[in-house]
């Protein structure tokens, strides 16, 4: 399990300063919750980890962000693999335009993985909790899923191309009460292989999955630690009002 | 209470506006079709239609009014611009979209835009003294000897005046396409190429389609600029380098000429409604095509 380091991270749009020196070791093998007042940067800070943010043209990123040692974005560094090996999981599902089924299977092929069957697919969907829904159309357009369904393919979809890191922002955001407890579940299952990052503005659901915290305000990494500690005793000024409800 | 009532009057007006306003349209379309089908009415009872469109013989002071020739030239330039055009522009769409910045996007795209609204007989002139040479010489090297007059610079000539339009019709096409849609693609660590193939291009088949097809329409129905460089010869042209006389041509060289011959204005009226059938066969197509690609 590949381990991640964050140092002085800076993300500038324009005027914007978006992070603001961001330092802090991702621990492996666990569940971690970035939580934070909405436009506080977590979406920012997740997509810094796999470099999705340089595609936007706008966005300048300064600092390191090192996978096992070796900063992504480095000379050296395939952006490739690097996406290959830190799966993403956007915000807003987009189911890609293909077949439920295709849906799950592009990833693998591309990437020219060993299995790309029939099995394969209905392995990820199943683990994502969506394959007694849509075993009957596999071969109908995946848009036409409804977007909790379109959240949980976008799950399949992200797990099948087998990556170590797994980064998901608000991935149980559409979904209603049963289907967020299968997807949870999923993911306490997932934690034994996987390093998960996981943003979410549902503090219950931090403190229902997460093993270590990261508390974001406009911007700044204001308070991390282990879930208990933080949830028991936060240090920080902010870190209590927005746990209490004060600022949100 | 009120103005819940005066917000649901305003919708209502609204709507019936603009419903009145495509009625409108619908109206002026219909009375176009309309007008030439009654011009052109003479002559589709006297002569079998087979006859008007299948005969290349055209002889108006003989009674004679075969169109083919004229449409077979006004297809063979407006498909060889279309060959030329349509795969540069759309590349070139696909580069300034997917792997352009924004800077030299930006810097492209209001000269492209000027350039797609260059008034046609702008591209007239400059294909007569660049174009026909240019072909003329192409012909020797080809073993012919000719002007350089022909459906071949016909055809270059439109497609050098369609591709910024093309290109500027299928850029806003391609820009329209949410980011999330290449990054959904990339998230999954595919490339820039498979995420165009993949995900782009299924995302703007419609449209891109619809830029070609405008293109085409466009090609089609041009005349100042193709009258200048295509020859006007009415028979059927048999290579590339032979002159042509295509449709818009026809009509615009002759009509308020020569009327003294019998059922000319006639021949001249068939003539658009020939033009404007074609025109709506390659929508009618186009569509078909595009409702097969939605069905996958
Ligand atoms: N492409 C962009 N260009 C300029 N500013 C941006 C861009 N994307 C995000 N921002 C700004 O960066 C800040 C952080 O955005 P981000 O999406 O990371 O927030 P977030 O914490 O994920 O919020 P939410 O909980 O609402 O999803 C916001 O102020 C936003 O306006
Ligand atoms: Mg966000």
């Amino acid at each position: 399990m590949p381990h991640i380091a964050i140092r002085n991270l800076n993300v500038q749009c324009g005027d914007h300063q978006i992070l603001k020196d961001v330092n802090c070791d991702i621990p492996d093998g666990c569940i971690v919750a970035i939580v934070g007042p909405s436009g506080c940067g977590k979406t920012t800070l997740l997509k810094s980890l796999n470099r999705l943010l340089d595609l936007n043209e706008d966005a300048k990123i300064q600092g390191q962000v090192l996978l096992d040692g070796s900063d992504i974005y480095g000379e050296s560094s395939d952006v490739l693999s690097l996406r290959k090996k830190v799966g993403f999981m956007a915000q807003r599902p987009y189911p890609l335009p293909m077949s439920i089924q295709d849906n799950v299977s592009f990833g693998p092929k591309i990437h020219g993985l060993p299995d790309t069957s029939h099995g394969m697919v209905e392995r990820y969907l199943r683990l994502a909790g969506l394959w007694e829904e849509v075993k009957d159309r596999l071969d109908s357009p995946a848009a036409k899923l409804s977007i909790g369904q379109q959240q949980r393919l976008a799950l399949a979809r992200t797990l099948a191309v087998e990556p170590e890191v797994i980064l998901a922002d608000e991935p149980t955001s559409a979904l209603d009460p049963i289907s967020v407890k299968i997807v949870e579940h999923q993911f306490r299952l997932l934690k034994s292989q996987y390093t998960i990052v996981l943003v979410t503005h549902i503090l219950r659901q931090a403190r229902r999955l997460a093993d270590h915290v990261i508390f974001m305000y406009s911007g700044e990494l204001v308070e991390q630690g282990p879930a208990e500690s933080f949830f028991a005793a936060p240090k920080d000024e902010r870190t209590r009002a927005y746990l209490s409800g004060e600022i949100s | 209470m009120s103005v819940l009532l005066f917000r649901r009057f305003k919708d209502q007006i609204v709507t019936m506006s603009l419903r009145g306003i495509l009625v409108g349209v619908l109206i002026l379309s219909a009375g176009l079709l309309g007008i030439l089908l009654l011009k052109s009415a003479p002559m589709i009872s006297d002569f079998p239609l087979s006859k008007l469109i299948f005969s290349a013989a055209w002889n108006p002071w003989k009674g004679q009014f075969g169109l083919s020739a004229f449409i077979v030239a006004s297809l063979g330039v407006a498909i060889i611009a279309l060959i030329f055009a349509s795969p540069v522009s759309l590349l070139a769409a696909l580069y300034l979209s997917e792997c352009a910045n924004r800077r030299l996007r930006n810097a492209l795209r209001l000269p492209i835009d000027i350039l797609a609204g260059v008034p046609s007989v702008v591209f007239g002139l400059v294909g007569v003294i660049v174009i026909i040479p240019s072909v003329s010489i192409l012909s020797r090297l080809c073993g012919r000897d000719t002007t350089g007059y022909s459906i071949l610079s016909g055809g270059i000539l439109l497609a050098i005046m369609i591709m910024p339009y093309i290109l500027s019709l299928s850029l806003e096409v391609l820009l329209s396409l949410p980011a999330e849609a290449r990054e959904a693609a990339i998230a999954l660590g595919a490339t820039r190429w498979e995420t165009v193939r993949h995900v782009v291009l299924k995302r703007s088949v419609v449209g891109l389609v619809a830029a070609v097809v405008l293109g085409f329409a466009r090609a089609f129905g041009e005349t100042i600029a193709v009258m200048m460089v295509v020859g006007n010869v009415a028979k059927i042209p048999h290579s590339a380098f032979d002159p042509a006389y295509p449709l818009p041509a026809l009509i615009a060289n002759n009509f308020g000429e020569l009327m003294s011959i019998p059922r000319f204005d006639s021949a001249l009226f068939l003539a658009a409604l020939v033009l404007m059938i074609i025109v709506g066969i390659f929508s009618l197509a186009a569509q078909a095509v595009l409702h097969h690609i939605g069905r996958i």
